[in-house]
């Protein structure tokens, strides 16, 4: 422990060196920027930042990197606050209460609370990283087939706290997610399925179009239908950080903050899931549990802080084992090696001096996030500032345009307008598009880890019991539906109680 | 009886091509003992007994919900700018990114009910200028050059 604080005394010293400061300072904003632009993932922008890093030293790289990472997890919270477009995958879970405080007009305050949780959560990760990076890693390692696909089915069993109002509703949602999971090559044979004899779908339908497609699009539509183009969001323009609000969100905001971490040592499990839990959690854990999905602030700290807390946890597999856990840590773990480190359980004992320095410059650059992330507030704000025509035209257009950058193929747009479609009709009769989107996530990893299983067992599918780590984490999936159907069955027996009590007093 | 209809005619469409999906797969063969149609054929049996709850559901409790009427000037509206965008994409590749986008978004404003001409020419220009330099010079996109085949 002494010698780990040693190292990370010398590793802030390192950092404090000018060139690293700025370069880590360069890499938030970059990372903001990139991560608030639908199309840009936290991976490309990462790559976009990775030729910039060939003639510098490892540290100051590695650091622009992990900063880049940190400043487009927050980013892509910034449209979908403001928008309701996820910048990225990392964001999904935060449209449903984000967006909706936007639209009544507490934007910047749920800007300011996505900003400030995604920071603590960040410091939680990174800690947690600094503590634990060899025992967690060597847990994530001892992971096997039946445990991921028990993980995918915990990360499922959150669809009553995700699906607000009809479960029966929220888990068609869930079904259409995992459905359209499926299309593409299938990984086992390679055998095409519901591409319907068109080869531009064996890829699958990318996740970040059919996002944008079923949020944004979704959205716009409905609010043509519904004619709501001639409100104007009124909003305060004064930059404030809400002290007050941020004390009360703490417990929230830490919570999701290990949350992010420990699904982010996950390889393949990702952010966007760590959102999706988080914000159950948060859900099950909130006194107004029926507030969530209206406009709920603790809606947003939750998935905010666990998506930060992610970018710490998915350094774990890379510096503990040298496996990425995710693509935005793949080109990370690029960089290293294309500097001459490898990392890996040697990387450790080999060069302790840059792992900790990376550590150090983590923390730093979660600092550095707070900052800029406060000074870009009102310049994003103004987007909004606009006329709800005006601002679906440009948002239209930037999709689809945005979409178009993930591939350079029509398609990736075409998916975008057919999902607005989809997500325009689950919106008017009450399907719920983040139970959709969560299907749609864990769909490929679901089926995948499912017949891996199965093949291991040979078509037994005793193999999830008899391991206790699947068993337990199977248990916990029960125990969370329960929980959550409870917990929604009680808040709806209040309400229609407070219900039938306002309505006598009027009579 | 319209409502119910309206609300899930379209689940059980999408549930018709599913289940034509699948039966595609029937015959495709694979090393697992899943194999490849079988995680879909279960999601289709899910999918098929929840549609059947919702709309047993439904049926129950329509007296309850009023029907809601469909506003035609406003859905007409919505489906002006879907075909509006169906052309745009069909048209990219022909006509080309910069030429075809302003008019899109000139279009668009145009369907939603703007007519301050010079509003919409302005936006329209000024739009497509910000979208198209750092995408194609930042983030290097190659977007359709169209009838533009000069453009760099």
């Amino acid at each position: 422990m002494l010698e780990m604080l040693k190292y990370l005394g010398e590793g802030f010293l390192n950092c404090l060196d000018l060139q690293t400061i700025l370069v880590i300072l360069a890499g938030v904003a970059w990372g903001i920027l990139g991560g608030a632009i639908p199309g840009i993932s936290p991976s490309i922008a990462i790559v976009l930042a990775l030729p910039f890093t060939y003639h510098m030293d490892t540290v100051p790289a590695v650091a622009m990197l992990v900063a880049v990472y940190t400043g487009a997890c927050y980013g892509s919270s910034i449209p979908a606050i403001l928008i309701g477009v996820p910048g990225a995958p990392a964001s999904a879970a935060t449209i449903a209460d984000g967006y909706e405080l936007g639209k009544k007009g507490k934007g910047l305050e749920a800007l300011g609370i996505s900003l400030t949780s995604g920071v603590i959560g960040g410091l939680i990760g990174t800690l947690l990283l600094c503590v634990l990076a060899i025992p967690l890693g060597k847990v994530a390692l001892s992971f096997g087939a039946p445990e991921y696909f028990a993980i995918c089915i915990l990360g499922l069993s959150i669809v009553a706290a995700v699906g607000n109002g009809s479960i029966t509703k929220a888990l068609i949602s869930i079904v259409i997610g995992l459905a359209v999971a499926g299309i593409g090559l299938d990984s086992f044979s390679g055998a095409p399925r519901f591409t319907f004899g068109l080869s531009m779908l064996n890829d699958g339908v990318n996740d970040v179009s059919a996002m944008i497609g079923v949020f944004a699009v979704g959205e716009i539509f409905y609010s043509i239908y519904k004619d709501l183009q001639t409100k104007k969001i009124k909003m305060s323009i004064r930059i404030r950080i809400p002290w007050d609000k941020i004390k009360k969100l703490l417990p929230f905001t830490v919570r999701g903050g290990i949350i992010g971490t420990i699904v982010g040592v996950l390889p393949g499990a990702g952010s966007s899931l760590a959102g999706f839990v988080a914000y159950a959690d948060a859900k099950n854990a909130s006194k107004h549990p029926e507030e969530f999905g209206k406009g709920s602030f603790e809606g947003v700290a939750a998935p905010e802080s666990a998506n930060n807390g992610c970018v710490g946890g998915s350094m774990v597999p890379v510096l503990a084992l040298g496996v990425p856990g995710s693509s935005g840590a793949a080109m990370i773990m690029a960089a290293f090696i294309m500097h001459g480190v490898v990392p890996g359980p040697t990387l450790f004992e080999q060069h302790p001096d840059i792992v900790y320095t990376i550590f150090a410059g983590l923390f730093m650059a979660q600092l550095l996030l707070f900052a800029v992330g406060y000074l870009c507030m009102k310049p994003f704000l103004k987007i909004i500032d606009t006329n709800i025509t005006t601002l679906n035209v440009i948002i239209m257009i930037l999709v689809l345009t945005g979409s178009f950058s993930l591939s350079n193929r029509l398609l990736e747009p075409a998916i975008v307008l057919i999902f607005g479609l989809l997500g325009f009709w689950m919106k008017l009769y009450g399907y719920s598009p983040s139970a959709m989107v969560l299907g749609l996530v864990l769909g490929g990893m679901l089926e995948d880890e499912l017949r891996r299983s199965l093949i291991m067992s040979r078509g037994s599918f005793s193999i999830f019991f008899t391991r206790p780590l699947c068993l337990i984490i199977l248990i916990l999936s029960v125990a969370s539906v329960a929980y959550g159907y409870i917990k929604s069955n009680k808040a709806a027996k209040k309400a229609a109680a407070q219900r039938s009590a306002s309505d006598s007093d009027r009579n | 009886m319209k409502r119910i209809l309206r609300e899930y005619s379209p689940l059980v469409a999408l549930l018709g091509l599913y289940f034509f999906g699948i039966s595609k797969l029937m015959h495709k063969k694979s090393y697992d003992p899943l194999g490849v149609y079988k995680f879909p054929l279960f999601l289709g049996i899910i999918a098929s007994v929840l549609t059947i709850a919702l709309i047993v559901q439904a049926c129950r409790h329509r007296k309850e919900k009023p029907e809601e009427s469909v506003n035609w000037s406003t859905f007409f509206r919505m489906l002006g700018v879907v075909a509006l965008s169906a052309a745009y994409l069909l048209l990219l590749r022909q006509i080309g990114y910069v030429l075809l986008t302003p008019i899109y978004i000139a279009g668009m404003l145009l369907v939603l009910g703007k007519r301050d001409w010079k509003r919409i020419l302005l936006l329209s220009v000024i739009a497509t200028i910000v979208l198209y330099v750092p995408f194609r010079y930042l983030f290097k996109v190659l977007f359709p050059k169209g009838v533009l085949t000069f453009l760099g």
